[in-house]
């Protein structure tokens, strides 16, 4: 074939303009910290991967402050919750004392105390975290306890020892809905909606603490109060009621062997709320676990779009040693060969 | 032969090297000059001997010297063909390629915040909304402000879309007229050259010149080019080029372009799609057939087209999977701003609905809903409206409602008004609505552009583009080498080599001086006679 020197500048020129490129492109490369592409064009499949673990990793980031603030809560509660069970065991004292027939006005003022106890008890499960009740359920904007003058304890306006679940009134029956209510978060464990568009609850976890769960409702066989603080309250109110020799009224009704019963009862009750409290401290643990499990898993979310993102600088430097190696042989190529021809040969 | 002839051969041959060096300094003169065919000299032997009833057979002649017959181009015309029609495949990728990287720069959201990464972040605003803050202002105002923002890219693309399609358009009618003048000078330099064949000059400058339009023609489109004869009568013909566009769907010549000193111009429709017009002469006047009909033209429809011209109109139409048409298949500016709206309006419309109607709501016959299924909690309303007065929403127009933006309407927590203040079932269907697969369909029936989510489907988009970019790119590479591998061919035989030229500089320097010796060796040779014979005893 015939080379002219026409086609050998043309073909030199395209070639210098490939080495040119290469080292343009190393030299990005570094400049970049490795990145390895800028659109999907310089390289749809690792472009498509890369936003898939972005994305995953945006949603992980999304559900670690979730988790975040429900292990806020769940401190919150748990710290509350050693705060009730604090006033119990100072309740169960008192309460003590009184069964063992305290003489002159230390009954009136031991349901003085009690009184104060269920009070606290009260303002401390109305806990705020953040704008939110704790124990709220899931009507957080509302504290959710009440305790009225004459020593009923309401739960979002509804007396708790009402709530009969055997009841016929129908108030009653919308009211005891409020134990069914769920909060549902997405913390990453594969939340989806099922056909109704309501969540699939083994896909989220339910953030929502019932106050009145944990402290009980409604009333026993006897007519005492499951509630705890209700107990409390009563028996607050049933000390109160004592004489000046510490003695408590048996007309209309037997007040001491109410007393008795109640004091049992406040007993056998805390056994529900330490259940209640446990309950509260495994949900506790689980989003422990849960955020190192997303903490874990954005680790390696981190680690696999880096490696698709970017080559390590070493590789990177090489690739630019070796452009930088390929431009210079270019040139030296095209100094020797583009220069001369015959004609610098004539004499 | 006389005394003298001898001369005259000498003489020739000086004429003939003088007139080869002139051709080799032509030659050097133009190795950078673009089309430039490398030219030689054709000479033969002349003899002036015949044969006659008188001729002795001891009379032999050496010859009358040397004859110049002409100056040839060399050049191989089968290259030129095959050259051509690399460089309507090298046109149209080129083409592609510049569309798609236009629109690359819009839609292209790697390794930067944009409208994946807005999804994104909207989606973390319900989160946070979610995470113990439902019904607090300060949570559901950073949805809007993030949805605000979403609109806004939105927008934004589709903006930058419209400036590159307007851009585009007007590119696209600059190169027509472009090449109609290319046209109407391929047209005239033929007449110069028929006036020329007629005179019996060579034009070899302008065939030249033509080559070079020829190549450039051949990047708008795929064209079949033929050198015919022309009869002047009496015997007499001429070279006639013929330019016909050649029909893509049967690879066969079609309408004609150029016919010797005729042309028919190139005219854009209002669809951007082109028609070959009436084969015209310089006049203006239609060119009849032998029949007295005008010479076939027409629309160069869907599918006939190749080369730049119709890879631009691809790109400035191409609705791909948006296109009712299936042979439409190129995903040009309309594919992407069909995408652009879809998003826009299938996303708006979702969060609409959940923010008006309950769930399981059925559409009535008449677009209507029954009045049980809508939501009536308050806030209710459209989130998403379009801000131009019309009622489709577009990527072009999607704007949070006026409702939205002044507390009219806001984020539904529950679609029970009767819910306690942390119910959150309907924030959690906004939070799931970012990971259902929603099917995004294309305008023929059963097609499917996208199954997924709506960041899912703006990578999509990006993928998609990314993998025609790369494609083209590809194609257009190989079509480029194979290209420059068939200049380097034609250059082969047409192109200017120094070291030839040097040589043949040097080979008819010689020759040149070797023909000046002879005739001072002549000259001596005729002084003997002349001045040196018959002067004996003098």
């Amino acid at each position: 074939m015939r080379v002219t020197t026409t086609s050998t500048i043309r073909t030199y020129r395209s070639s210098l303009a490939k080495a040119t490129l290469g080292q343009y492109n190393a030299m990005n490369l570094v400049l970049n910290d490795g990145r390895l592409f800028s659109s999907f064009a310089d390289s749809p499949a690792r472009a498509t991967e890369s936003y898939r673990l972005h994305s995953a990793y945006a949603k992980n980031q999304t559900h670690q402050e979730t988790n975040d603030t429900m292990i806020s809560k769940f401190e919150q509660a748990h710290s509350s919750m050693q705060q009730i069970s604090d006033l119990y065991s100072n309740a169960l004292e008192q309460a003590m004392k009184a069964e063992n027939a305290p003489t002159g006005s230390a009954l009136k003022e031991l349901g003085t105390t009690l009184k104060g106890v269920a009070e606290n008890m009260v303002y401390t499960l109305n806990v705020k975290y953040g704008d939110k009740y704790v124990f709220a359920g899931a009507d957080g904007d509302n504290a959710p306890f009440e305790l009225t003058d004459d020593g009923k304890v309401l739960f979002r306006g509804i007396d708790v020892d009402s709530l009969d679940p055997n009841s016929a009134d129908q108030v009653i029956q919308d009211a005891l809905k409020m134990l069914d209510e769920h909060s549902y978060v997405d913390i990453g464990l594969g939340f989806s909606l099922d056909a109704n568009q309501e969540v699939i609850p083994s896909t989220a976890f339910d953030s929502s603490i019932s106050g009145l769960n944990i402290m009980g409702y409604g009333k026993d066989g006897n007519g005492n109060p499951n509630n705890m603080i209700s107990i409390i309250s009563r028996l607050g109110e049933i000390y109160s009621q004592s004489d000046e020799e510490g003695n408590l009224p048996t007309q209309p009704n037997d007040l001491a062997a109410e007393a008795d019963e109640l004091f049992r009862k406040m007993q056998d009750t805390f056994t529900n709320v330490n259940t209640e409290w446990a309950t509260i401290t495994s949900r506790a643990e689980f989003l422990q676990s849960n955020d190192k499990r997303l903490e874990t898993t954005g680790d390696q979310l981190t680690e696999q779009f880096t490696s698709v993102d970017k080559t390590d600088m070493a590789d990177a430097l090489t690739s630019f040693a070796y452009a930088q190696y390929t431009y210079n042989a270019a040139l030296r190529v095209g100094n020797q060969v583009l220069s001369q021809s015959f004609i610098d040969y004539m004499s | 032969m006389a005394s003298f002839g001898d001369f005259v051969i000498a003489r020739t041959g000086i004429m003939s090297s003088q007139m080869a060096l002139n051709i080799t300094g032509q030659n050097i003169s133009n190795i950078n000059t673009t089309g430039y065919t490398r030219r030689s000299l054709d000479q033969t032997t002349f003899v002036l001997n015949g044969s006659g009833l008188y001729r002795s057979n001891n009379s032999f002649s050496a010859g009358a010297g040397v004859m110049m017959n002409g100056i040839s181009q060399l050049r191989d015309p089968y290259l030129d063909i095959r050259f051509r029609d690399e460089m309507s495949n090298v046109g149209s990728a080129d083409a592609l390629l510049g569309g798609l990287e236009q629109i690359q720069q819009v839609i292209n959201d790697v390794n930067k915040n944009g409208i994946t990464t807005q999804f994104q972040d909207l989606l973390d605003k319900f989160g946070q909304l979610n995470a113990n803050k439902v019904g607090i202002d300060e949570f559901k105002n950073l949805i809007k402000n993030s949805a605000q923002s979403l609109c806004q890219l939105l927008n934004q693309a589709a903006s930058k879309l419209q400036d590159v399609k307007e851009n585009y358009e007007m590119k696209y009618n600059e190169e027509v007229v472009n090449l109609n003048d290319l046209i109407d000078n391929i047209r005239n330099i033929n007449e110069q050259i028929r006036k020329a064949d007629i005179n019996g000059d060579l034009a070899l400058e302008l065939r030249d010149q033509r080559n070079v339009m020829l190549d450039e023609l051949s990047q708008y489109m795929k064209v079949d080019i033929t050198y015919g004869k022309e009869s002047l009568g009496s015997g007499i013909e001429i070279e006639k080029l013929t330019i016909n566009v050649v029909d893509d769907s049967t690879g066969k010549s079609g309408y004609t372009l150029i016919d010797g000193i005729n042309s028919a111009d190139i005219i854009v429709n209002s669809d951007y799609s082109i028609k070959v017009g009436q084969l015209e002469d310089k006049n203006g006047n239609v060119v009849l057939d032998d029949k007295g009909n005008p010479i076939k033209n027409g629309p160069i429809k869907q599918g006939m087209g190749y080369g730049a011209l119709e890879s631009m109109r691809q790109i400035i139409t191409g609705k791909g999977e948006y296109s009712p048409d299936a042979k439409d298949t190129t995903r040009g500016i309309p594919y992407y701003e069909e995408s652009l709206n879809q998003l826009a309006k299938t996303f708006a419309d979702a969060m609409n609905k959940l923010n008006t109607l309950k769930p399981g709501a059925v559409q009535q016959p008449d677009g209507s809903y029954l009045d049980a299924d809508k939501i009536k909690s308050e806030g209710a309303g459209n989130l998403f409206a379009p801000n131009d007065g019309t009622t489709d929403i577009t990527a072009a127009n999607i704007d949070i409602s006026d409702d939205w933006r002044n507390g009219r309407v806001n984020i539904v927590s529950s679609v029970d008004e009767n819910a306690p203040s942390d119910a959150n079932d309907n924030i959690l269907r906004f939070q799931a609505l970012f990971s259902q697969n929603i099917k995004f369909e294309g305008a023929q029936a059963g097609s499917v552009v996208y199954n997924g989510t709506f960041e899912g489907f703006y990578a999509n988009m990006q993928g998609v583009l990314g993998l025609d970019y790369q494609s083209t790119a590809a194609v257009y590479d190989t079509y480029a080498m194979s290209a420059d591998e068939l200049n380097n061919s034609r250059d082969a035989v047409s192109g200017v080599d120094l070291n030839e030229e040097g040589v043949n500089m040097i080979q008819y320097q010689k020759a040149f001086a070797a023909s000046c010796r002879m005739m001072t060796a002549l000259d001596e040779v005729m002084d003997k006679v002349i001045n040196g014979m018959g002067v004996v005893g003098r």
